[in-house]
């Protein structure tokens, strides 16, 4: 037995990770589109908003730069792609972190004090709920502006409500278990209970749902766009770049096919991830 | 000088159907360093009985009563106040040990944050106390064990550090609820010894919630029978196992399974009552072999005994 060595504990966890499979090829296919979307853009010569009208719909050409290359505004789509996945990668995460900040404090909340904390907390959920989600996010849009940070925090601020129900939904049944009790009878105050006890309970679940908010969020974040609303040109995203790619679908498919393959591969190792994920933080399934 | 001082507490719960009446006028008292031993079946109102001393009763339960612990009236504290004294000054440790650590948080973390909620001093310190007190609470090898999570412990393991947590702020009065109930026998053993030898060092009052009367052999000085949310006999053990009273502990006593009886085991004819629906004068009536005119109608009053034991019994009152 003292052979064995006492690994770290994010050392554990990739060790278990690594021995699931798609998970494993998940985080890294996933390192690798984050790393090339941050330094990608730097290796070519060009910029994503610069026009040239000369090489309109260009096919991708290895020797003249455009390696993936041109859109409808002569614009090299290489760099458009990577820019666009800075965007949607990063709403992505800013989203769906308010999602959690917002969802698991809530539905904690909710759910631990039950009675008609609860019941007042969920209706209010309920009548959010019932509100068109679009007209939601399009008014806060008007109200905020059009400022980049504020999408993000608007698409979070209205997605948190499937998060605080599965999240209130968990809380019930942790609640009484005996461990709860127990940090009761240990004097803890309620508050120390909700951080210490339950929220750190309803990581996997959270996680989970978190890895399935992101893609969700870059959907919705692409509508936006479509809209108008969102990402403004020459600005783009990955759900721009596909609308706009599905426009020149007949002339330029590599305008359609690039992006959606990116987004939809992102989207993909994430779902998996997510998957591995939860049985990652199931400590008692060791 | 007596630690815990309970005089007719009710813990009611007011239910669609009726109100529950889950404990009802429970009166003893626990003197300093001594233990008593409340016996009782599921639903005999025990483990509420717990939860009141606890504070840890349902919002809308009524309680009513007194609840005197070194001169302070539990019931009449607010929710801060209540929460200094529990882990500090009144422990508790539960039945199941499986359930009653956290998963997710390493030994260390959960006892630690009981003695910087309670002592104030810094984490090393309290990690330092910690470590002391599963050692002595026989965990080897603390030190490194006491950073591992509750899954990489067997029960009876579970069991010494939750009982070692309970004993970390040094609290006068230690509720243990059916301390050895989901352990197997040899170490159920090794358990009472344990809070046996604890109680020893620390001075240490306990009061054992159990339906075991070896446990209550073992480790206690008196014990309390409840049936019904009431209390039957009340007095000291030797008494009350070598020569029941009451009906009830007798016929409690007379269902224990014992390894040289042969035949048919003994047991109490018919079902213990709802407690919504509590007969008017004593709750065991109907199962009694011993019943009298007044039994049906109304309450039995407290017998005294020389010896301090009281029995609550129609039949041994008019005797």
């Amino acid at each position: 037995m003292s052979t064995i060595v006492k690994l770290s504990r994010l050392g554990v966890g990739w060790q278990r990770l690594s021995g699931n499979r798609p998970a494993a090829i998940s985080v890294l296919l996933l390192l690798m589109i984050a790393s090339a979307v941050i330094v990608g853009p730097l290796l070519s010569d060009y910029d994503s908003a610069t026009t040239n009208f000369e090489l309109i719909l260009q096919a991708p050409n290895l020797n003249d730069g455009h390696w993936l290359g041109t859109d409808s505004l002569g614009r090299d789509l290489y760099v458009r792609v990577l820019e666009g996945g800075r965007i949607s990668l990063m709403i992505g995460l800013v989203a769906t972190l308010v999602t959690i900040g917002i969802g698991v404090v809530y539905g904690a909340v909710a759910g631990y004090f039950g009675g008609r904390i609860d019941a007042l907390m969920m209706r209010l959920v309920d009548v959010l709920y019932a509100m068109p989600f679009m007209f939601f996010v399009i008014l806060l849009m008007v109200v905020f502006g059009r400022n980049l940070l504020l999408i993000f925090v608007a698409i979070g601020a209205v997605n948190w409500l499937d998060m605080a129900r599965i999240v209130r939904g968990q809380t019930l049944s942790i609640k009484n278990q005996e461990f709860i009790a127990a940090a009761k009878v240990c004097g803890l105050s309620e508050w120390a209970i909700i951080r210490r006890h339950i929220i750190p309970n309803l990581l996997g679940v959270v996680v989970v749902y978190a890895t399935l908010t992101i893609p969700q969020v870059i959907l919705i974040e692409s509508f936006i766009s479509f809209l108008g609303l969102g990402v403004q040109e020459p600005a783009t995203s990955w759900g721009a770049l596909v609308n706009a790619g599905m426009r020149e679908m007949h002339r330029a498919p590599w305008l359609l096919i690039f992006p959606a393959v990116l987004l939809s591969t992102t989207v993909l190792c994430l779902n998996v991830l997510g998957d591995g994920l939860r049985d990652l933080f199931d400590l008692r399934q060791k | 000088m007596s630690v815990l001082d309970v005089s007719d507490l009710s813990v009611h719960y007011p239910t669609r159907s009726g109100v529950l009446r889950a404990v009802n006028r429970v009166s003893f008292t626990i003197k300093q360093g001594t233990t008593l031993g409340i016996v009782g079946e599921s639903g005999s109102g025990k483990s509420q009985l717990a939860m009141a001393i606890m504070g840890l009763v349902d919002n809308h339960a009524l309680v009513s009563g007194k609840i005197m612990f070194e001169e302070q009236s539990l019931l009449d504290l607010g929710n801060s106040q209540r929460r200094s004294i529990n882990g500090n000054r009144i422990a508790m440790v539960f039945q199941d040990p499986m359930s009653s650590l956290n998963p997710y948080l390493s030994i260390a973390t959960q006892m630690t944050e009981v003695l910087v909620t309670h002592k104030q001093i810094n984490y090393k310190a309290a990690l330092m106390q910690s470590i002391e007190l599963l050692v002595d609470c026989g965990i080897d090898d603390a030190e490194k064990r006491i950073n591992g999570y509750p899954h990489e412990f067997s029960g009876g393991m579970r069991q010494r550090i939750l009982i070692a947590t309970a004993l970390l702020c040094q609290p006068t009065l230690l509720i243990a609820d059916e301390p050895t109930t989901a352990l197997d026998v040899s170490m159920q053993a090794q358990i009472l010894g344990l809070l046996k030898q604890m109680q020893h060092q620390h001075g240490t009052t306990l009061m054992v919630i159990t339906h075991d009367f070896g446990v209550v052999t073992e480790l206690c000085d008196q014990v309390m029978v409840m049936y019904g949310g009431q209390v039957m006999e009340y007095g000291l053990v030797s008494a009350v196992l070598q020569q029941p009273q009451h009906p009830y502990t007798q016929g409690l006593l007379a269902s224990m399974p014992t390894l040289k009886k042969t035949g048919q085991q003994y047991s109490l004819s018919g079902d213990s009552p709802d407690p919504v629906n509590l007969p008017r004068g004593c709750p065991f009536e109907p199962r009694c072999s011993q019943r009298v005119l007044q039994c049906k109608s109304t309450k039995p009053e407290q017998v005294l005994f020389r010896d301090g034991g009281q029995v609550f019994c129609h039949a041994i009152a008019t005797q």
